[in-house]
């Protein structure tokens, strides 16, 4: 006889864990006193144990922490397994490596964190509060001053740096002057080519102008000057650095910071709502870098010659060997060092605007001090990282990729394939990371669903990810080869760009807008260093000059081919409506959404 | 299985009001006067009314704030009159709220609640 449980029974045992409480005992009724008036409710804390606080940061933390794994973890894997797999090279220093890829993801943490709790909110109110507060050329002259700050804030730029020390003085005289002795000039006459970025940007939101003019104009001066610098065989090695600066200006801080002021002063000049406003500024301020260090290594070459700058690097170098270099000026004092010196100064520069100019309280004040000194912490921790990881690692692949085609010291048994099968290999080594550390680029994923949005889904947000993918692919592998070849750089670009002024001349504004846009929004804290890096192994390996330029491919790339898949769309939308509007309406229901 | 805790007489009040007024703003500061833990707030747009006023019709906005206020049963009639004042929803077109009573309400209850609720004996297990 079979058992039967009531099904009444079996719930009750069931729920029987399960505790009920009136909703009046934890949410008690406001009092009145004797007048019969509201005593307000104390909202009192509530109180956590240690469990509870592990569970509630826990989803907290792990979200963010994902994020950034999602950044750094594959294409670190992809460099270590294509080093392992085909040049059979085991990673040297692995655990120092591993242990600088922790701390840049640890970094970016907590600077995407402070970020948005501190600096962001302080950006949004002066964006917000400024416009109203003050007339037009004060205001464009605190953007303008907000392009340095934010440029000497951007991590990135701490690569730049980095990478002076690598520069041979003997064969670039200029190129090691710039990233050495004149370091801080060059961030600053890039800084202030980023505020000019963003003070022309306004106007054009204010007025309303169209970017294609402002283009041409911004890169004619640009291309003469590239020419000339050619000619001159000491200034062609600056070359590559110059177009390489526009590429590491536009990263995580400088565009939404930027971006805010300028919407902020738009929207107050009542110019905000068109679809378009936001675009153009991440284009100018990666173009106008570029003509600002050129003009610069102009300026250097008319004030010293090189073989004064060679002679004073011997010296210095001379001189470095006799006193032990002090704790702040080694690497991981160094680090913190240039954190701290990165950030200070745009947050002085915002607090002041905020008391003198827009003096309006701020908001949660505790959580944006919060946010600035985690901020802080996350530069100094991703300096560490930057050094001893993403450079290293990509410096290693770059150094060992040569020696698939041709003999390296380094390596036994190179070239380790034969010549054309080394140089495939090479190359499709730096499109693929090209194309896996693009898409997964977060910023392009917000781009892509504004490219949708502007052009009422004619352009998919998938068709643009994989369009500038592509294109940073073919850059970077581009850029691999001018180093390989010991190609000019000014072969290169200019009729690079000679492409680009010709396709923006036959796109339409929003497809101009976006694909200029989305070279500059491809180049992000992870990306850039490591390319950089490699770029210099790869060119000290193969013995260029310089390993710059590569960047600047990238940027190039998809510049072309979105405006390229932009007038495709455009020609198949033009095809589809016109043999729609040719074929017969078959039925009613369709010749209603016709006329719809 | 893991446990849980369910609060009864849970009350849930609803108010629609129009958003260029900024009514939810002081609805949202009385009700937290009056006891109210925290609010849910939607940005919508509202249908019909408008068409049945005639010309008038133009007199009423249609993007409106809705904002959902948890409240326990003793909290629910000071806490909806005082939200009704507050948004001086006696005016034509102001706007509308309503109540809905919640059968059950779960969600986390905080450890050092949950004791002091049990030594006070106010936790009965449920069926």
């Amino acid at each position: 006889m079979p058992e039967s449980i009531r099904f009444q029974d079996f719930q009750r045992t069931f729920w029987t864990q399960n505790s009920e409480i009136s909703a009046n005992d934890i949410f008690p009724a406001a009092e009145r006193d004797a007048e019969g008036n509201v005593i307000p409710v104390p909202h009192a804390p509530v109180k956590l144990n240690r469990a509870e606080v592990f569970r509630l940061i826990q989803p907290y933390v792990s979200v963010r922490f994902m994020d950034q794994i999602r950044a750094v973890v594959p294409l670190a894997l992809y460099l270590t397994l294509f080093q392992l797999l085909i040049l059979n090279q085991v990673v040297e220093d692995s655990w120092l490596i591993t242990g600088g890829l922790l701390a840049v993801i640890v970094g970016l943490l907590f600077f995407m964190e402070g970020l948005n709790l501190g600096l962001m909110p302080l950006g949004e109110l002066i964006g917000g509060g400024l416009p109203r507060k003050s007339p037009l050329p004060v205001v464009l002259f605190i953007t303008l001053l907000l392009g340095i700050g934010v440029t000497f804030a951007e991590p990135a730029i701490g690569a730049l740096q980095a990478a002076g020390s690598n520069v041979s003085v003997e064969r670039a005289p200029y190129l090691y002057a710039l990233l050495n002795d004149w370091s801080g000039t060059l961030v600053l006459v890039v800084g202030a080519a980023v505020g000019l970025a963003a003070v022309v940007g306004t106007l054009r939101f204010l007025y309303g102008w169209s970017l294609k003019p402002l283009i041409y104009l911004a890169l004619a001066p640009v291309l003469i000057l590239t020419i000339y610098a050619s000619m001159d065989p000491d200034l062609t090695a600056t070359l590559g650095l110059a177009w390489d600066a526009g590429a590491v200006t536009t990263g995580p801080v400088t565009v939404p910071l930027v971006l805010s002021l300028g919407i902020g002063i738009a929207m107050a000049g009542g110019k905000g709502g068109g679809g378009l406003s936001g675009f153009g500024i991440v284009t100018l301020a990666s173009l106008f870098p570029i003509l600002g260090v050129l003009l610069l290594a102009l300026y250097v070459s008319t004030t010293v010659t090189p073989a004064e700058i060679i002679e004073a690097a011997t010296q210095a170098a001379g001189a470095v060997s006799q006193a032990a270099p002090a704790w702040y000026e080694t690497s991981p004092g160094a680090d913190i060092v240039l954190g701290v010196q990165a950030i200070l100064p745009l947050v002085v520069f915002l607090l002041l605007v905020q008391k003198l100019v827009v003096r309006e309280e701020i908001p949660h004040k505790g959580e944006v001090v919060y946010g600035i000194t985690l901020t802080i912490i996350g530069m100094c921790i991703f300096n560490i990282g930057l050094t001893y990881g993403l450079s290293k690692l990509g410096g290693n692949a770059g150094s060992l990729v040569p020696s698939a085609f041709m003999a390296i010291e380094a390596v036994a048994k190179s070239p380790m394939y034969v010549f054309a099968v080394g140089l495939t290999i090479a190359i499709a080594f730096a499109w693929f990371l090209g194309f896996l550390a693009t898409i997964a680029e977060p910023a392009l994923n917000a781009l892509g669903a504004t490219a949708e949005e502007l052009t009422q889904g004619v352009f998919k947000k998938k068709t643009l990810i994989k369009a500038v993918s592509i294109g940073v692919a073919f850059g970077i592998a581009i850029g691999l080869c001018k180093l390989i070849f010991g190609w000019s750089l000014v072969y290169m670009i200019v009729p690079g760009y000679a492409v680009a002024i010709i396709l923006t001349m036959f796109s339409s504004e929003t497809f101009v807008n976006v694909a200029w846009d989305s070279a500059g929004v491809t180049t992000g804290p992870v990306t850039v260093p490591l390319v950089l890096a490699m770029g210099l192994g790869f060119g000290n390996a193969t013995q260029a000059i310089e390993g710059f330029g590569i960047l600047c491919m990238a940027s190039i790339g998809p510049i072309i081919t979105v405006m390229l898949t932009g007038l495709w769309s455009r020609y198949k939308v033009s095809r589809e409506s016109r043999s729609a509007l040719q074929a017969a309406s078959t039925t009613h229901q369709t010749e209603v959404q016709a006329v719809l | 299985m893991s446990q849980m805790t369910y609060l009864t007489d849970a009350w849930m009040i609803t108010c629609v009001v129009s958003t260029a007024t900024n009514q939810a703003r002081d609805m949202l500061l009385a009700a937290r006067d009056f006891g109210a833990k925290g609010a849910l707030g939607y940005h919508v747009r509202g249908y019909g009314a408008r068409e049945r006023l005639g010309k008038l019709g133009i007199a009423v906005e249609t993007d409106k704030d809705v904002i959902n206020v948890l409240v326990s049963s003793d909290q629910r009639d000071s806490v909806f009159e005082a939200m009704f004042r507050a948004g001086e929803l006696d005016r034509p077109s102001a706007g509308f709220m309503y109540l809905t009573k919640l059968e059950k309400l779960a969600a986390y209850v905080p450890a050092s609640i949950m004791k002091e609720l049990k030594e006070a004996g106010k936790v009965r297990s449920a069926l």
